[in-house]
Formats: structure tokens, C-alpha cells, sequence
């Protein structure tokens, strides 16, 4: 499986790559992107992804505005599933990244078994 | 209903939920025991040879939520976030971590003091042997002290 992270910060992507690992997910590649534009970039390039976990808050295009392009993209990124990774937790958020087409939330701070409860419906 | 859409949160009860937060977010992310030592009020904090990060609070609770601890504290802390030895952590690696448990910190308090007005800002991180901050602010700050594997973490609440 290949997984791209999608996170501001390199410490993130590091404990979420470190998560799947932890939680019995056999990951062949991770691919890392710093925010939403950087991600576009990869996809546009590469879109042989099973699953996209995506940070909230990031500089030049947050992770509401990612999922909204990826979704409108028309590509065949499209229908990757993507979840999103923060550490706000409200209703309206989650309600607003389901609406733009994100298919699961993730709060910080999560375990590994938090992750395989989450991810397992889209990680073989 | 959520806590702040019937009446403010009583900040003693914030307070309450901090705690419960850092224990939290060390436990889940670090596999890292904090125990709470004891409190005390300051009227102004100074960072020298710590490094901190913080996050601010804005909406139906302002103020600012921050954690300072020695440099050495801090490297063990994030080489047990991200599974790397301590002394393969990059300078970015340092703030990024220390932003980021400042962040599920502020957000872990939010939550569990549900506080649903409320707006945690992103993080902010300091980290250097020559840097100096002063955390000043109009309201009243209180310093949490927790002991933790290797040594010991401070948090700050200023609301």
C-alpha cells in the first residue's frame, strides 16, 4: 500500500508514519507533502495512493481546501480516501471535511489502535 | 450541550481539564508517565535556556496555553514522539515537537473542558541556547509542574 501524508509538520508525519506501522499496517511506501499545494503537486504526478491522511491547519492550502480540490480535481486521485489528522476535534470541523468529501477524522492525540479502528476499512 | 454554550467555564475547571490534557497527550504520544507535582502563580516567565511552545486561546476563553522545559527534556520527549534516538533529532524535529505537544495540549483542554467557542490558535515554538522570551500578559499565570521520566515540564496557563 502506499499512503501520502499531507502535514506541516515534520515531526507529524513522522509520528502518523510511525502509527501505521505500530498498528499492523503493511505500508510499502509513505510519501510526505507540507501542505495542500505540495500534495496537489505529488497527485498530479502520481496517483497510485490507496489512502491520504491530511492535516487541518497548514500554510498556502489548508487541509478543508485540499480535500475540496482533490475531490474537484477530476483526476484519478479523485477517489482516493482521504482522513484527516487534527487536533480539533468540534462537530462543525469534522461536519465541514465530510461535506467537502474527507471520509474519516483522526483527533490528535491518537494511539495505534485508534489508527487501525480508523484506517482499517481502507488499509488491506 | 457543549459546556460553553450554556455559561462561561469556570477557569478552575479549564485548569482541571489542562491536566487531565497533558497526562493525556504525554501518555498517548511519548509513552511518557507525567505526574503532577504542584502549581504556583506567576506574574512573568522568562525563557532562557528552556526551550517552549505555546498556543493562544481566543473566543469565549482567551489567553494563552504554553509548555517550557529544559532543552535535554524536551530532545527525550520528541525522540519518543517520532521513535528517533535523541541525538538524530534535528533542529526542526525540536520545534516542530514541541509546537505540536503545545497544540494537543491546547486542543486536548479544549475538548475536555468543551470548550466549543473557542478557538486554539496554530503553535508557536522556541527552541536555542541564545534565545530569550518573556511571556507577558494582563492576566494572572499559572504554572503547572510536572515531573515527568527525564526531568521536569512546565506548563503555563494564562486565561
Amino acid at each position: 500500500m502506499r499512503v501520502l501524508i499531507v502535514d506541516d509538520s515534520s515531526v507529524m508525519r513522522k509520528i502518523v508514519s510511525r502509527g501505521l506501522r505500530q498498528a499492523g499496517f503493511k505500508v510499502d511506501d509513505i510519501l510526505e507533502a507540507g501542505d495542500g499545494q505540495e500534495a496537489m503537486g505529488i497527485l498530479t504526478a502520481d496517483s497510485n495512493f490507496q489512502l491520504i491522511l491530511s492535516d487541518w491547519n497548514m500554510p498556502v492550502m489548508d487541509g478543508l481546501n485540499f480535500v475540496k480540490s482533490v475531490r474537484g480535481s477530476g483526476g484519478p486521485a479523485k477517489s482516493i480516501p482521504i482522513v484527516m489528522v487534527t487536533t480539533e476535534g468540534g462537530e462543525s470541523k469534522v461536519q465541514a471535511a465530510i461535506e467537502a468529501g474527507a471520509n474519516g477524522h483522526i483527533k490528535k492525540p491518537f494511539t495505534p489502535d485508534t489508527l487501525k479502528a480508523t484506517l482499517g476499512q481502507f488499509m488491506k | 450541550m457543549d459546556a460553553d454554550q450554556g455559561g462561561t467555564v469556570h477557569v478552575e475547571e479549564i485548569f482541571n481539564a489542562l491536566q487531565v490534557a497533558v497526562v493525556d497527550v504525554l501518555a498517548r504520544m511519548a509513552m511518557t508517565e507525567a505526574v503532577f507535582v504542584h502549581r504556583e502563580k506567576l506574574p512573568r516567565f522568562r525563557l532562557d535556556q528552556e526551550a517552549g511552545g505555546m498556543v493562544r486561546l481566543t473566543g469565549s476563553q482567551e489567553g494563552m496555553i504554553g509548555i517550557t522545559s529544559p532543552l535535554g527534556v524536551v530532545r527525550e520527549i520528541v525522540s519518543r514522539i517520532v521513535s528517533l534516538p535523541a541525538d538524530q533529532l534535528t533542529g526542526e524535529d525540536l520545534m516542530d515537537g514541541i509546537a505540536e505537544l503545545a497544540n494537543m495540549i491546547g486542543g486536548g483542554t479544549k475538548s475536555n473542558a468543551g470548550l466549543t467557542n473557542v478557538k486554539v490558535s496554530t503553535p508557536m515554538a522556541m527552541v536555542g541556547k541564545e534565545l530569550l522570551a518573556e511571556w507577558k500578559t494582563d492576566r494572572h499565570t499559572e504554572r503547572f509542574v510536572f515531573q515527568v521520566d527525564d526531568g521536569v515540564l512546565y506548563v503555563l496557563a494564562a486565561l
